[in-house]
């Protein structure tokens, strides 16, 4: 017993580090999902340095598991930066994340070369607090000098990878793999991160809305027609709501009423 | 009132980058005399006043140029606006020298040994060899600091002692004077002042009598006050052209301090600025870069940096000027408490400027939303950083063009858009949007569900989307939040118009 006392308080010692104990001491961001915070060192995304997220293509909810973060990064007043994104960061959405979009910055870049250098000048500049960028083309030195970037500037790298292998080495300190699931989730696989650990795995709601399919409205004015039975409808309700929104021409107002009227009979 | 001179001897040939230091002997000319010598020079016997022909004999290897007195004019008047951040009341004695009231600053800078110190210290960074004097008038100061520099004159010390011991040449009077005093005898400013003054007037003018009042104090000597100009402008010229920018932009950098003096001065920052590149009997190259407002040297020579690298000069560079455009009140603080915010809005204004340098100003863009229900007109790109004001500007736009399409119509669209405006748009839709847009939707074939690699479950809508008959982009779509069975989701529309297609506008990521 005595021996066991004296182990425990040696184990105590914060000299001490313990394989199974993450790292705490990080300055951090929450990411706004308690259970991916639970199991992140610093219980968030790390303010300074790289986050490396595998998917398997575009979709799989790798923004959304970030909005929670970005939307506090921008509240906060530092640069949210997206270099070389493969397609347009929609504003609305974004908007509707609460991202203050006043401090959103979309960097179109052609060539790695000047691709690096504008992720590189914005991890480091301090001004940013996240940057998005894509992995293709970037080995493994690319991302030890962002990395390196990315702790000066004390920013918060993330870094997309469509490549397969999860055993690639990469100096990147945390490694996220997502897939996306069913009903707006998404399955977070946490390949390495700082204070080690066994894999975990986690699966996230992603906050979007409810699904909601309605009955099929009828055809936009000018045109009679039929409009095919959905097939695949799962959850169709006669209460759904229409979400419509049309803009008709004053002038043609009787017309557009008496063609709305008429498919409406057809129908 | 107290006076400090600052003597400028080198001026001529410090105005001229390379000349002082380079190991070539230099001289300047004007007329087939040498006004002006480099250190080398000097060292070999080259003297002021020696005539060309007589110097080259002395010195076969000395390389002369024309003297520009506008070009030491101008750097007289850039250590001009250096000394305004010591005194209020800066005066110009021309061609080399100022002069600069600092009884009244004594106390602000704590004592005068301090502000001799801060005034060498900016004059010995601008690298500008200089002698100084300290006197209770203009005149004694400015004769002292030519005899010998260091000289200091206070109120109670007994200044015509003082002034008598000076050689008449520091009074830099007209030749034919000078000479008509020495050839009576005189050589010292106190044989001059022993003589009566009548007397000295009848024989050599009143000018020299009066020159010698107002040196004494007895006669008032208004001085005409400095003012720094509105406007910088300030170029530099380079010894010899050079063809490869990399190595002459350290000149041009050496323009930086004085321009960042100016805009702190004016209480302004920079927004626009011109450099020429000058060429030898061409046109210079105009390189026009704009900033967001800063008045930071480094972020400067990174930004002109960046310019520079990217034009192409048609003949070597044979100097820089460099003219501000535009400028703005600062609302920077310069030692603020509460740093935060704005320090990090200005980071990011230069990591903007340092990034458009390089990669083009259409490379880096914001983004805002736009009040339109049609998603690919929901959006607009805009200025980084700016709070977006895009429903405004994009109402207006829109207007201007419906205007153009629909003149007689307009006063019925206005109330459209008074009433609608107000409760059909909203800030945001009500529906979920995808983080992804694709700029030209992806056709998904013409089934019954949309197909990608495989078909896709509709999970949410539909959401008519039918507008915009006023500006020709007319579209009725019904939109649909989609899944492929692993579960990723996509934003797919059915056109309800033509072969009532399916097309993928946006991935929700």
């Amino acid at each position: 017993m005595e021996l066991l006392k004296d182990f425990q308080a040696l184990l105590a010692h914060p000299g001490i580090w313990r394989g199974d104990a993450l790292a705490q001491e990080v300055a951090s961001i929450s990411t706004g999902f308690a259970e991916l915070d639970a199991q992140l060192p610093g219980q968030g995304w790390a303010r300074a340095g790289l986050t490396e997220i595998q998917v398997p293509r575009e979709g799989a909810g790798e923004l959304s598991v970030l909005l929670p973060a970005l939307a506090q990064v921008s509240r906060e007043h530092r640069w949210v930066v997206c270099v070389a994104p493969p397609y347009l960061p929609y504003a609305p959405a974004l908007g509707q994340a609460g991202i203050d979009l006043s401090r959103y910055m979309v960097v179109k870049v052609q060539s790695l070369e000047s691709r690096l250098w504008a992720i590189e000048q914005a991890l480091r500049s301090g001004a940013c607090g996240a940057v998005l960028f894509w992995s293709k083309g970037l080995d493994e030195r690319h991302l030890r000098r962002l990395q390196l970037a990315a702790i000066e500037g004390d920013a918060m790298g993330f870094c997309f990878d469509h490549t397969p292998q999860a055993q690639r080495s990469s100096p990147v300190p945390l490694r996220l793999s997502l897939r996306p699931s069913q009903g707006a989730q998404v399955h977070v696989e946490i390949l390495k991160r700082r204070g080690g650990g066994t894999p975990v795995r986690l699966q996230l709601s992603l906050p979007r809305g409810n699904p909601v399919l309605s009955t099929p409205l009828p055809p936009a004015r000018g045109r009679v027609g039929r409009i095919p039975a959905w097939t695949s409808a799962t959850n169709s309700s006669p209460a759904a709501i229409h979400n419509t929104a049309v803009a008709i021409r004053p002038s043609h107002w009787k017309t557009a009423q008496a063609s709305t009227l008429r498919s409406h009979a057809r129908g | 009132m107290l006076w400090l001179s600052l003597v400028f001897p080198q001026l001529a040939i410090e105005s001229l980058p390379g000349l002082v230091d380079s190991p070539e002997p230099w001289a300047l000319q004007t007329r087939e005399r040498i006004v002006a010598a480099n250190p080398a020079a000097r060292i070999l016997g080259v003297r002021d006043g020696l005539g060309v022909s007589a110097a080259q004999v002395i010195a076969p290897q000395l390389r002369h140029r024309p003297y520009d007195a506008l070009l030491q004019a101008a750097a007289l008047q850039g250590l001009a606006e250096c000394a305004l951040g010591f005194s209020a009341q800066v005066s110009i004695e021309p061609p080399q020298a100022l002069l600069l009231e600092i009884g009244s600053t004594l106390r602000y800078f704590g004592g005068l040994q301090a502000v001799l110190d801060l005034v060498q210290a900016a004059l010995n960074a601008r690298q500008v060899s200089h002698a100084w004097a300290v006197a209770v008038t203009p005149l004694a100061a400015l004769w002292c600091a030519r005899h010998h520099s260091g000289c200091i004159v206070l109120p109670d010390a007994c200044l015509r002692d003082v002034l008598g011991a000076l050689p008449l040449e520091v009074m830099h009077l007209p030749e034919r004077t000078l000479q008509a005093l020495q050839g009576v005898g005189m050589q010292t400013l106190a044989h001059c002042l022993a003589m009566p003054a009548q007397g000295l007037a009848l024989r050599y003018g009143v000018a020299l009598v009066g020159l010698l009042e107002r040196a004494l104090g007895s006669s008032p000597d208004p001085r005409l006050c400095f003012f720094p100009a509105d406007s910088f402008s300030r170029s530099i010229e380079l010894p010899l052209p050079v063809s490869a920018l990399a190595h002459c932009m350290p000149s041009l950098f050496g323009l930086l301090p004085d321009l960042i003096d100016w805009a702190r001065r004016h209480g302004s920052v920079l927004t626009r600025l011109a450099v020429d590149v000058l060429h030898e009997r061409q046109s210079a190259t105009r390189v026009v870069v704009g900033f967001a407002g800063t008045r930071r040297i480094e972020h400067l020579q990174l930004v002109l940096d960046e310019h520079l690298q990217r034009v192409h000069l048609p003949h070597p560079v044979a100097g820089f000027r460099l003219q501000v455009l535009d400028s703005e009140i600062s609302n920077i603080p310069e030692d603020s408490l509460l740093p935060a915010a704005p320090v990090r809005l200005r980071e990011g204004q230069e990591l903007m400027e340092r990034l458009r340098a390089r990669l083009g100003a259409q490379a880096v863009q914001g983004l805002a939303a736009c009040q339109d229900h049609r998603p690919e007109l929901a959006w607009c790109s805009a200025e980084p950083g700016r709070p977006s004001d895009a429903t405004g500007a994009a109402l207006a736009s829109r207007s201007s063009l419906a205007d153009a399409l629909h003149a007689p119509r307009l006063t019925g669209l206005n109330s459209v858009r008074g009433h609608a405006g107000t409760y059909l748009l909203s800030n945001q839709p009500s529906q979920p949007r995808p983080l992804w847009l694709l700029e030209i939707p992806r056709p998904l074939g013409k089934a019954a569900a949309p197909v990608m690699r495989y078909p896709l479950r509709l999970l949410n809508g539909p959401e008519r989307i039918e507008s915009g008959w006023w500006d020709g982009a007319d579209v009725a779509r019904d939109y649909f939040i989609a899944a492929e069975p692993d579960g990723s989701q996509y934003w797919v529309f059915r056109d309800c118009r033509g072969e009532r297609q399916w097309f993928l506008h946006g991935v929700f990521a």
